[in-house]
């Protein structure tokens, strides 16, 4: 971040390769359509550059990056105003799909889609810190004193947090099931 | 390995299933009875992020989503902007200190006009304290007394062979009040009635400037 800062350009490339794939997870998971995580991506990048002078070196960048990107996703969904249960599913676009490929293939990634798909509907009905402490660990890949900063609690109750979603998440899961069975 | 470091490694996306996690979770019904529990909801993430994963590797062949070129160009045109910014405002400077020094190029000219006037009108002023010797022939009182009677004159010419006469004989004497010089000469009574008349109303200060020559009348 400090080659950043001296306006080193290949640096700030080297940045979006290595954080983009897991922000755009994590937007892509809380706003449920993928356009809108890539603009809120875009834009994180957009205001880390833009702001790169008034960063303070001393502060850990992980953290102020996740925060910028929660903070854009809040202001997305606001403006958006929509549940991403109901365009999650609708984003789903065969024309996305990496590969035509075999049918093997193909089913498998249906297969994930749907998982996925399961997994932002229940996500969008936990309280909103559960479910973003657990996009940021699992999605994000962020230890839990990044969490704890970014989501700007303790490290017990980042871990809490995760915890909690996760005994929710399971015993929705074991409810479907029993239904669907 | 204690059981809060455990759960940091049963939710570690990264390296799951460690084998210090494996012989911590043998001896531990506690934590495993944690991970039996969470277990549906971690392979839920896992094929979540494996299906955001390859979605996303798929997009790489895509243009990137911000390369450093589209920054470096933002960044130099939000460069040329600042620098287009201070130059406009250094010709604008420029433009107003070029209008300021026509201005006090034509205040100069005008004072240097105007001083040179005035330095004229003084000179001509003093040359003015020089007497006047007029011709004995302008007198026309002088005229009348030497039998030129017959000579036709107008009363204001009258009042103005006089008053020249008689302004310069106050700036050669000083001490007789200007006023003297308001109605006419007592000694001499005016010619005609029409004569006194004009006098009232002449300007005298005008005509003071007219002749200085001193005449007693």
């Amino acid at each position: 971040m400090r080659q950043v800062q001296d306006d080193d350009f290949d640096s700030f490339e080297e940045l979006v390769r290595r954080y983009q794939a897991p922000l755009l997870r994590v937007a892509w998971s809380k706003l449920g359509e993928r356009t809108w995580a890539e603009d809120v991506v875009q834009e994180t990048f957009l205001a880390v550059f833009a702001a790169r002078r008034s960063y303070r070196s001393d502060l850990p960048f992980r953290t102020w990056l996740w925060t910028i990107l929660l903070n854009l996703c809040r202001r997305q969904w606001k403006r958006r105003s929509t549940r991403p249960v109901q365009t999650s599913f609708g984003t789903f676009d065969s024309e996305r799909l990496p590969e035509p490929a075999t049918t093997e293939n193909g089913l498998q990634h249906l297969l994930l889609a749907e998982r996925r798909v399961q997994l932002d509907s229940l996500l969008a009905e936990l309280p909103e810190p559960q479910a973003d402490a657990m996009r940021l660990r699992f999605f994000g890949e962020l230890k839990f004193d990044e969490i704890a900063r970014t989501m700007d609690c303790s490290l017990s109750g980042a871990k809490r947090r995760v915890q909690t979603g996760l005994l929710k998440l399971a015993e929705r899961l074991r409810a479907e099931e029993g239904e669907a069975s | 390995m204690n059981c809060d470091q455990a759960f940091d490694l049963l939710t570690d996306p990264s390296h799951p299933r460690r084998a210090a996690l494996q012989d911590h979770l043998s001896d531990c019904p506690r934590c495993r009875q944690m991970q039996e529990v969470l277990a549906p909801a971690l392979e839920l993430f896992e094929s979540g992020a494996q299906s955001m994963h390859e979605r996303a590797d798929s997009t790489d062949r895509q243009p990137a989503l911000l390369s450093s070129e589209t920054l470096q160009l933002a960044d130099q045109a939000a460069n040329e902007l600042i620098t287009s910014r201070s130059t406009m405002s250094q010709s604008r400077l420029a433009s107003r200190r070029s209008f300021f020094v026509a201005c006090s190029r034509y205040a100069a000219v005008f004072l240097l006009g105007a001083s040179a006037a005035l330095g004229f009108a003084i000179s001509r002023s003093g040359e003015g304290e020089t007497p006047i010797q007029p011709q004995a022939s302008q007198c026309i009182w002088k005229k009348s007394s030497a039998g030129e009677r017959e000579v036709q004159v107008r009363p204001r010419q009258l009042v103005n062979s006089c008053v020249a006469c008689h302004a310069q004989d106050k700036l050669a004497r000083p001490g007789i009040p200007l006023d003297e010089f308001s109605t006419p000469n007592r000694n001499d009574e005016a010619d005609t009635e029409e004569a006194a008349a004009l006098s009232d109303a002449f300007n005298w200060h005008i005509c003071l400037h007219t002749s200085h020559r001193s005449h007693a009348v």
